[in-house]
């Protein structure tokens, strides 16, 4: 139909209107772009980002976070199912220095000593005492000395530990795993209940939450985009037709779909590798109607833009006009969308592996670190096995949503308040 | 505002413009908080006791990341009682600001009025008072009720949700609370009467979606007349409409103002309707009055080259000419201006003085003033 | 004005043209009845005329310049461009004819796209249809920016760069670049400042002047379409009331609706404080028009049979058309 509104006056019309719904008058924005000539949107949207410092400290947040999980692990001695062991047993200074020589302790370690007590008369045997302890160079100046020490907070890696029994310092039974061992210097975050190192399994967590979000956004925004893109501009039968899929979709219950696919992948006997990319696969199949939405409605309302009308009147083919004139408006809105998606599939993932519907040990993700404040000895006492990944999450997800913020502010800037 | 100075390597140094316009931001804001409201402060004598608002030099500035807008800058002109006064510009000109800037309704943080005054007469023999001084609690009693404003878009100016007597009753709730609800009905109806609505007693049970633009302007004036105003700020009233509806309105509006006794200030763009409608026009450009007169004035005897060159490029009916005048360029936008006149780029009638600094006023009579450098006796 | 006579001189012909927009309502989307947006108009276009076309909003003029370009598919009636059916077109034959009818749009913000330079919105048919050879390509678009009052450095500048007045340039140069020889200029400067609007104006008769082209100016600006028009038709709620020669119409309009917008055009000029025709009432809807003449609901001569019969639309002599009962009268 044709709309008649004479002369609207671009500067002014915005004005008009109830003070408290309308606009600024749009002289500030409209003004920018006429003095900053020869300036390209995206150089326009990378200004307006720069300027948000909440966004660019999320954006740093986030890149940090991601060399920390990428790029950290290589400068990381330990692997990620490497366990940690501690032998149960005294050491006489002899073997001490043994030890030191073939590289297996640190010469800055202290030992603590033990003294045997009374012999007890239940148990039978000597009970040990331990004394103050003492660096370990003290008491190899002492070679001749009678005492037997114990290593208190040393571990042992997978290798070292056959060497121990290679050379008899220890029997088998005698070593056991380090487990729930506090902070130290070979331990940044100390060890979990199973003698994992919290802060290597901290970057390999990330590792996997972080891609699972990213590869879960891409699928997503994929399957968004073409549909939505599709049921957008040929409308009809197609528009309908995606958009009861996405009704249907929208309306099945998340967590029990999951744990339905979760106990029919037991069931088969599906391999924990590949259940993170079924993981996957599900929580995108899940997340890309809100996208589809989206860009099925900007399509609609850009398809009755007047400049579509044009291509046409120039005869512009279906490809092109669908690619080179409606995909780049809609890239802004799919832009913001996946940012938050990201968030969104973190989370999620995170609540799954935290519930044990997701991946499974021995994979470590951050939901699964969580997973250990179930035992109340470890949410009084160990702290730093369940807060770190708590925390990674929670920065990651703001910086995260502080990103999709600015860069939505930066698209438009009139969305802001 | 110093943002000459702030240029490196002759080019603008746009972060040094906008930290400076945030700071000059943040010191109006505090000023405003700090206000407090003591009556000698905002009140003032009028300079002719005809006149119901004197515009005295206003400056109203936005204050952007990338400059200083002076979106109105220094305008000043008469609103005399019972008169029809038209601002007549292009986009941009900074007629819609000096309105909302009358009304106080510039949207803030980065628009302020920095300078100047607005002076009001109030009713019934009170004080004048300096609108741009005034409280906000003060200036939220006389917006709407003293002065009543009609937007452009009759489409988005009501709200969608609540029906039409609803909107009406509230408004004349709110400035007048003791009447009773059978009262305000009764109001309501006689003003959906009185601007032409025949159902009116039907047309209060419709929400706004059920009018047609034409039904819905007519309830807009109907709002603004509410409460008897002593002005009614008309923003564009006919813009958005039909022709033939458009007459209908303007015919309305000129047969209310006898009846009411108020006086409309028009803010519009379209040089037919300020014919119809106006006494005195005044001709806004880039945010400064460059002419102003009474109507025969303007269209008789225009001075200003701009003012000349807009009459010649309308096509008239029955007018034929081969080709119309147009001016050159484009409509400027007023940030980072030089101290000259404003439209010499534009303009074809240029003499020497004109690179020297803005033009005084020329008063060629005692209604008739032009702000430009032409020699106006060799006519 | 005649259709069967001058084929050679009128490069547009339109006989009978509808199109009608289905309402759909309801779960399934069945369709409950139609938006008669153009119903039944004929008329011709001399080669290097221009045809004005007025009407208020929901008139249907748009969607009659829409409809002949066949951006709508009619529901009924034949375009005849150079003596070929448009209508009856297949879609690709059509897309290679497109360069040849070009539009310029009313709102000049929203018919560029916005994430693309200036020389590509121009540029893009040009090559899509091979306008030009490769070698030509760039001095070709230069040249039109050039007759369109642009310059060649704005090549690679954003639309939103431009103000609303250089922005209707860059959309007559779009056209312009695919060497058209018929332009349904759509309210082309309705959107634009007062000032704007002369140079837009000169612009497009200078083009007409210089490249001979043919025109369907529809505005609902009255003077703006006398300056303009070789030969104005006036359109009230679908229908064509009357068709005439610019001077003829608005010297002697015949149709009291005519007569009514005439009279209801504000003139810049004080003294003219005429006693004018004020039609009361509201455009009624095209969903559901009034039986009879569609214009009886509001003219102030409306008789009996204005309720009952349609009015011919129908010659009173010298190509003056008009659809009134009494018009002879």
């Amino acid at each position: 139909m044709p709309t008649q509104d004479p002369k609207m006056q671009p500067e002014e019309q915005t004005t008009h209107g109830q003070p408290s719904v309308q606009e600024q008058p749009s002289a500030p924005e409209h003004s920018s772009i006429q003095t900053t000539h020869g300036v390209t949107f995206g150089q326009l949207v990378f200004r307006r980002f720069v300027r948000n410092k909440l966004a660019i400290a999320g954006f740093f947040a986030l890149l940090i976070m991601i060399l920390f999980c990428f790029v950290g692990t290589l400068l990381n001695p330990y692997r990620e199912y490497e366990q940690f062991f501690d032998p149960d047993v005294s050491f006489s200074v002899q073997q001490l220095s043994e030890m030191k020589d073939l590289n297996l302790i640190s010469e800055k370690i202290k030992v603590t000593p033990i003294k045997m007590g009374a012999v007890s008369s239940i148990l039978g045997t000597a009970k040990e005492v331990a004394g103050e302890p003492i660096a370990l160079t003290e008491v190899l100046k002492n070679p001749s000395s009678t005492e037997t020490f114990r290593l208190y907070h040393t571990s042992f890696r997978l290798a070292q530990k056959n060497i121990l029994l290679e050379k008899g310092f220890c029997t088998g039974e005698e070593i056991k795993l380090y487990n729930k061992m506090p902070i130290t210097g070979q331990h940044l975050l100390g060890t979990d209940v199973d003698g994992f190192d919290v802060f290597t399994r901290l970057q390999y967590g990330g590792r996997v939450s972080l891609l699972v979000g990213l590869i879960c956004m891409l699928f997503a925004v994929f399957l968004g985009a073409v549909l939505g893109g599709i049921a957008g501009y040929y409308g009809g039968f197609l528009d309908g037709a995606i958009m009861r899929i996405v009704d249907v979709i929208n309306s099945i219950p998340v967590f029990p779909i999951i744990i339905l696919f979760n106990s029919f992948m037991r069931f088969s006997k599906v391999g924990d590798q590949m259940k993170i990319y079924y993981l996957i696969i599900i929580i995108a199949a899940l997340n890309w109607t809100g996208l589809a939405r989206l860009v099925r409605g900007q399509i609609l309302s850009l398809r009755e833009q007047e400049f579509m009308l044009a291509t046409e009147t120039v005869g512009l083919r279906a490809g092109r006009r669908i690619f080179r004139h409606l995909l780049p408006n809609v890239m802004p809105q799919i832009i913001v969308n996946a940012t938050l998606l990201v968030g969104g599939v973190i989370l999620l993932e995170s609540a799954l592996s935290f519930l044990g519907l997701g991946v499974s040990p021995p994979y470590s993700t951050w939901g699964i670190m969580i997973n250990r404040v179930n035992d109340p000895l470890v949410m009084i006492h160990c702290p730093y096995i369940w807060l770190p990944p708590g925390l990674c999450i929670l920065l990651t997800i703001m910086a995260i949503n502080f990103v999709g913020d600015g860069l939505r502010d930066a698209f438009d800037p009139k969305m802001k308040r | 505002m110093s943002e000459q100075a702030k240029t490196k390597n002759g080019k603008l140094d746009l972060r040094a413009i906008a930290k400076a316009n945030r700071a000059e931001i943040k010191k109006y804001e505090t000023a405003k908080k700090k206000h407090h409201a003591s009556p000698s402060e905002y009140q003032t004598k009028m300079r002719d006791s005809n006149n119901l608002i004197e515009f005295d030099n206003l400056q109203t500035y936005f204050f952007t990341d990338i400059g200083t807008v002076k979106a109105v800058n220094g305008v000043s002109f008469d609103i005399p009682r019972g008169s029809t006064i038209a601002v007549v510009g292009e986009s941009g000109c900074g007629k819609s600001v000096t309105s909302l800037s009358l009304m106080r309704l510039v949207q803030g943080p980065q628009g302020q009025i920095v300078g100047g005054s607005i002076r009001y007469q109030q009713s019934s023999g009170g004080q004048a008072i300096d609108l741009t001084k005034l409280p906000d609690e003060e200036i939220r009693k006389i917006r709407g009720k003293e002065i009543a404003m009609i937007f452009q878009e009759p489409m988005t100016s009501l709200n969608p949700v609540f029906r039409i007597g609803k909107q009406l009753g509230e408004a004349i709730h709110i400035h007048l609370p003791e009447l009773s609800k059978e009262e305000v009905h009764k109001r309501t109806v006689a003003l959906l009467e009185m601007v032409g609505i025949a159902r009116a007693e039907g047309i209060t049970k419709s929400y706004p979606h059920e009018l047609s633009g034409g039904m819905r302007q007519r309830v807009m004036i109907a709002m603004a007349l509410a409460l008897d105003p002593q002005l009614i700020v008309a923003d564009e009233p006919t813009t958005a409409l039909d022709v033939t509806i458009q007459a209908q309105i303007l015919d309305l509006l000129r047969e209310l103002k006898d009846k009411i006794n108020a006086s409309i200030m028009l803010i519009t763009h379209d040089l037919g309707v300020v014919a119809e409608m106006a006494d005195y026009v005044v001709v806004m450009y880039a945010g400064r009055v460059i002419e102003q007169g009474t109507a025969e004035d303007i269209y008789d005897r225009p001075a200003h080259p701009y003012t000349i060159g807009l009459l010649g490029s309308i096509p008239v009916i029955g007018r034929k000419v081969e080709e119309l005048y147009s001016i050159p360029g484009n409509v400027p936008n007023p940030i980072h201006m030089p101290d000259t006149c404003y439209f010499k780029e534009r303009c074809e009638r240029c003499v020497a003085a004109c690179d020297g600094n803005y033009p005084d006023v020329v008063e060629l009579s005692d209604t008739h003033k032009v702000w430009c450098y032409r020699d106006f006796s060799k006519r | 004005m005649n259709t069967q006579t001058s084929e050679n001189t009128n490069l547009l012909e339109i006989k009978n043209l509808s199109k009608y927009f289905p309402i759909k309502s309801g779960l399934l989307q069945r369709v409950t009845g139609h938006v008669r947006a153009v119903e039944d108009i004929s008329f011709t276009i001399p080669k290097g005329s221009t045809l004005g076309l007025v009407g208020e909003s929901g008139c249907g003029k748009t969607t009659a310049g829409r409809t002949l370009l066949q951006l709508y598919k009619p529901t009924k009636g034949e375009v005849f461009y150079n003596g070929m059916n448009l209508a009856k077109l297949s879609r690709a034959k059509l897309r290679k004819m497109r360069p040849e009818f070009q539009m310029i749009f009313q709102d000049p913000y929203s018919s560029l796209s916005p994430r693309m330079p200036v020389s590509e919105i121009i540029g893009e048919g040009v090559r899509a249809h091979g306008i030009v050879g490769k070698t030509e390509y760039e001095a070709h678009i230069k040249k039109i920016m050039e007759e369109c009052g642009l310059q060649s450095h704005h090549m690679n500048r954003y639309p939103h760069e431009f103000s609303g007045g250089q922005r209707q340039r860059i959309c007559i140069a779009r056209a312009l670049a695919l060497n058209p020889s018929f332009i349904v200029c759509d309210e082309p400067v309705s959107a634009l400042d007062v000032s704007i609007q002369a140079q837009i104006i000169n612009l497009l008769k200078q083009l007409q002047k210089e490249r001979g082209l043919t025109y369907l100016f529809i505005s609902h600006d009255l003077s703006v379409v006398e300056h303009i028009s070789d030969n104005v038709g006036v359109m009230y709620l679908g229908s064509m009331v009357e068709l005439a020669a610019k001077e003829e119409l608005y010297a002697n309009p015949l149709h009291p609706y005519t007569k009514a917008l005439l009279s209801a055009a504000p003139i810049p000029d004080p003294k003219v404080k005429m006693n004018r025709t004020i039609l009361s009432g509201d455009i009624p809807s095209p969903a559901n028009p009034p039986s009879g003449c569609k214009f009886h609901t509001r003219c102030p001569q409306c008789k009996g049979i204005c309720e009952e019969q349609v009015p011919q639309f129908q010659d009173t002599g010298d190509g003056h058309y008009v659809a009134c009962h009494f018009a002879g009268a």
